[in-house]
């Protein structure tokens, strides 16, 4: 038990610095200026909270089947995960973008409650512009795609040009001129390619300096690659059922589940 | 003589479940499979190794749900209650099998055994099985370190910097507070990289991390020894890559090892094997069948099909593993000399990480693989075990490289975690984190039970978040339960939240969430609150 631990380590007679460590190691937060008896009362307390908290857990132990039924329908809710329904929308104002692979994008949108009043009459345009490079003022980005939505909050998936590069959603509509209504976050794709540099720069860790060299690769051969076909090799919209059914198939680094 | 550096890493996770309501839980399995089949195993292979004066080195991340499981009391009666049944079960094998083929007997009678040394094992260190592998990183021959709090997949977190920050520091927490101090470095969840994180590692004192091979081959510039070097971000945070060669031999589908036909067949086991009234008492209360882990089979050969697999022989299998283990050496030396001339003599630093529940739990073997390994490389002149702090230390000057955005899930970036099939999670869980960060805030000065209450709701969108959710989601098997997860654990936050706001606290229910989701007990919500 933690609070038989707590009493047992304060009879120790330990120094400041002891006790200090000790209530650091059970997570407790201390001020700079507490004196020992400060901590010291700050242990204690949270023994006797430990006690507490063990005895409502061992006297809710399940020792029997029946006995333990009658707790569960007693108690409000049970451990049991069930398929609660979640709102269908939080009524805020959002958009967020995010890099899937080197070629897709994914886009998820919600509106508040005036967003929705004012869009009534229009027809809903998604943009996903292509910011490499640039400080997005509403009309300079490198390239635009554009598709209607009409659902509430939604979601897209965007094939994208790029590796590397950077995007950022919009949703407005057209009157006079495209409306801008909300604008998302923006995101970089991944890289698939090596970014080869005139350059290199290394750190020496006993002088504490750093140098530039020019660039020695050792490594430009293919057999440094190997393995790099499994990179991207399924290919297609991530929300179809046949890139799912092959998704699946591949082993990720994980065996458990 | 310059060598080849070797750094084993092991990945130990599950999500965390507790079910203390319920006399057993389907879903509580994984953790008793993980601890039977992998986990001591691995300790049993360490303390023979300690034994013997072999000198291993290795790394293992072992997640703070794992290692909070691990810690929690009812789940290590229901273990102890797991393993008597197991046992029991064994004893009725010996005697069944008596009478069946004698290869069925002989490890009907090792299962038993072994099944009572692994009981054993978990009682000598009272079933905190986090302070049994301590003594071997106070040993010197495993570094442990730490991962991000649930196993939240960082990469999709990176509009949200208080949420990145809360999932790394309250993992750090753990860790400090399970094996009583600082993590050294870090495992990010699914391996999953997005340039920026390093900030975040930094901030919390990690030193380093690892990437898969891409993560290096694609990042900004190119390293100029590849994967086969350590570099340091410009936040100073050193990365390990991982090296595909190593990968392929052991974890590939087609030719890796745990393939080979005289290893134990993972599906075939007595749970759907043996008639119903028999095996009963031994699976699900609910009747549904499941692994129980006693298994006679072996792979046979991929074309077998199940029925007709052979009989398994331990004593066979164990020369497949002495075959492997000097097969890998081997190929790790052959490779070593080959990179050495690349390099002008440049030590090759060779990182192979693994999830630790493809030993033993997958690949039954594994566990007697990764010693024999130890073994070989003791024997081999050209190659080192370390752990990736004695790789740090021996370094004089590092390449700073930006890794660049990768995952070690199919594909190789976050395709696994969203998709056509788990996408639908993003929106809530975001609304969830934004609304705790908000309440964070507001309720920076609360009372005592408001307090706990911003605590508990911490836990459960820590909880919400885990990766294995969308994960399970991907792969199609126990979707239900990841589905459900999701919805409970943001269901319970919703309400937790309204009767914050209505100041109308349900202190019973709190009481009980605080039981059933019981991770991080000294979490605190202001985490959330903090400018990152």
């Amino acid at each position: 038990m933690e609070n038989e631990k707590i009493l047992k380590f304060l009879e120790s007679s330990p120094t400041i610095q002891e006790l200090r460590s000790f209530a650091k190691s059970l997570g407790l937060r201390l001020r700079r200026t507490m004196k020992k008896r400060d901590i010291v009362k700050i242990l204690k307390k949270q023994a006797k909270e430990k006690e507490r908290k063990d005895n409502e857990t061992y006297q809710e132990l399940p020792f029997s089947g029946s006995v333990l039924k009658k707790q569960r329908e007693e108690r409000k809710i049970q451990s049991k995960p069930e398929a609660y329904d979640l709102p269908e929308s939080y009524s805020k104002d959002k958009i967020v973008v995010f890099p899937i692979n080197p070629h897709w994008v994914h886009v998820y949108w919600d509106f508040s409650e005036n967003t929705k009043k004012k869009i009534e009459k229009y027809e809903l345009k998604l943009r996903l512009h292509d910011v490499t490079n640039v400080i997005f003022d509403g009309d300079n980005a490198n390239r635009t795609k554009e598709t209607t939505i009409n659902s509430y909050p939604g979601n897209w998936y965007f094939e994208v040009n790029f590796a590397g590069a950077n995007y950022l959603a919009e949703i407005g509509y057209y009157a006079e001129g495209f409306k801008r209504l909300l604008i998302s976050n923006v995101i970089t794709t991944p890289r698939n390619f090596p970014v080869y540099g005139k350059h290199e720069t290394w750190a020496d860790l006993k002088r504490r300096k750093r140098r530039v060299t020019p660039a020695h690769l050792k490594t430009t051969s293919e057999s440094a690659f190997i393995g790099s076909s499994r990179l991207s090799s399924i290919q297609g919209n991530p929300s179809s059922e046949e890139y799912l059914k092959i998704l699946s198939k591949h082993l990720s680094g994980r065996f458990f589940l | 003589m310059n060598k080849g550096k070797f750094i084993l890493m092991l990945h130990a996770h599950l999500p965390f479940i507790n079910h203390p309501d319920f006399p057993q839980f389907m879903e509580e399995r994984w953790l008793f499979e993980g601890i039977t089949e992998t986990y001591i195993p691995l300790l049993k292979a360490f303390e023979r190794l300690e034994r013997d004066g072999i000198n291993f080195k290795l790394a293992m991340s072992i997640t703070p749900p794992l290692m909070e499981m691990f810690a929690n009391k009812d789940l290590q009666r229901k273990y102890e209650e797991y393993m008597n049944k197991l046992i029991e079960l064994a004893n009725k094998e010996i005697e069944r099998t008596k009478n069946e083929d004698q290869r069925k007997h002989k490890m009907a009678k090792y299962y038993k055994e072994d099944y009572e040394d692994i009981l054993k094992h978990f009682k000598s260190v009272e079933g905190d099985l986090t302070k049994a592998f301590t003594h071997f990183q106070d040993k010197g021959n495993l570094q442990i370190i730490s991962c991000n709090a649930t196993h939240g997949f960082l990469p999709l977190m990176m509009h949200n910097p208080q949420n990145v920050n809360a999932q790394i520091e309250v993992g750090v927490n753990a860790y400090e507070r399970h094996v009583g101090k600082k993590p050294d470095g870090i495992w990010l969840a699914e391996c999953g990289y997005e340039p920026g994180l390093d900030k975040y590692l930094k901030k919390q004192g990690l030193s380093f991390f690892f990437v898969d091979s891409h993560g290096l081959w694609f990042g900004d510039p190119a390293p100029a020894y590849g994967v086969y070097r350590p570099v340091m971000t410009e936040e100073g945070v050193f990365v390990f890559a991982r090296d595909p060669e190593s990968s392929q031999q052991v974890w590939s589908a087609d030719v890796g090892y745990p393939g080979d036909s005289r290893y134990r067949e993972f599906y075939r086991d007595i749970g759907f094997d043996r008639e119903e009234h028999y095996i009963a008492p031994y699976i699900d209360g609910s009747g549904e069948r499941c692994n129980t882990g006693i298994k006679y089979h072996k792979i046979t050969s991929k074309k077998t099909d199940l029925n007709s697999k052979e009989l398994f022989d331990i004593d066979e299998a164990y020369e497949a593993v002495k075959e492997h283990a000097s097969d890998f050496i081997n190929k790790k030396k052959e490779q070593v000399s080959k990179l050495l001339e690349e390099f002008d003599g440049i030590e090759p630093v060779i990182t192979a990480p693994f999830d630790a529940e493809l030993f033993g739990h997958w690949w039954y073997e594994g566990p007697l693989f990764i010693e024999q390994l130890f073994r070989e490389i003791d024997k081999a002149e050209e190659l080192n075990p370390h752990t990736p702090r004695e790789v740090i230390d021996t370094l004089n000057s590092v390449q700073i490289v930006t890794p660049a955005a990768s995952t070690w899930g199919a594909n190789g970036y976050n395709e696994v975690w969203l998709n056509g099939s788990n996408e639908w999670i993003y929106r809530h869980l975001d609304n969830a984190v934004e609304t705790m960060i908000d309440l964070a805030k507001k309720y920076y000065h609360a009372n005592e039970l408001q307090e706990r209450v911003l605590n508990q709701m911490a836990r459960e969108l820590l909880l919400a978040q885990s990766s294995d959710w969308a994960f399970i989601m991907t792969t199609g098997t126990t979707v239900e339960y990841a589905v459900n997860k999701t919805k409970t654990h943001l269901n319970r936050f919703r309400e937790l939240k309204k009767e914050l706001e209505n100041n109308n606290i349900d202190v019973d229910k709190l009481k009980t969430l605080e039981w059933i989701d019981s991770i991080f007990d000294n979490i605190d919500f202001r985490v959330y609150a903090k400018d990152v």
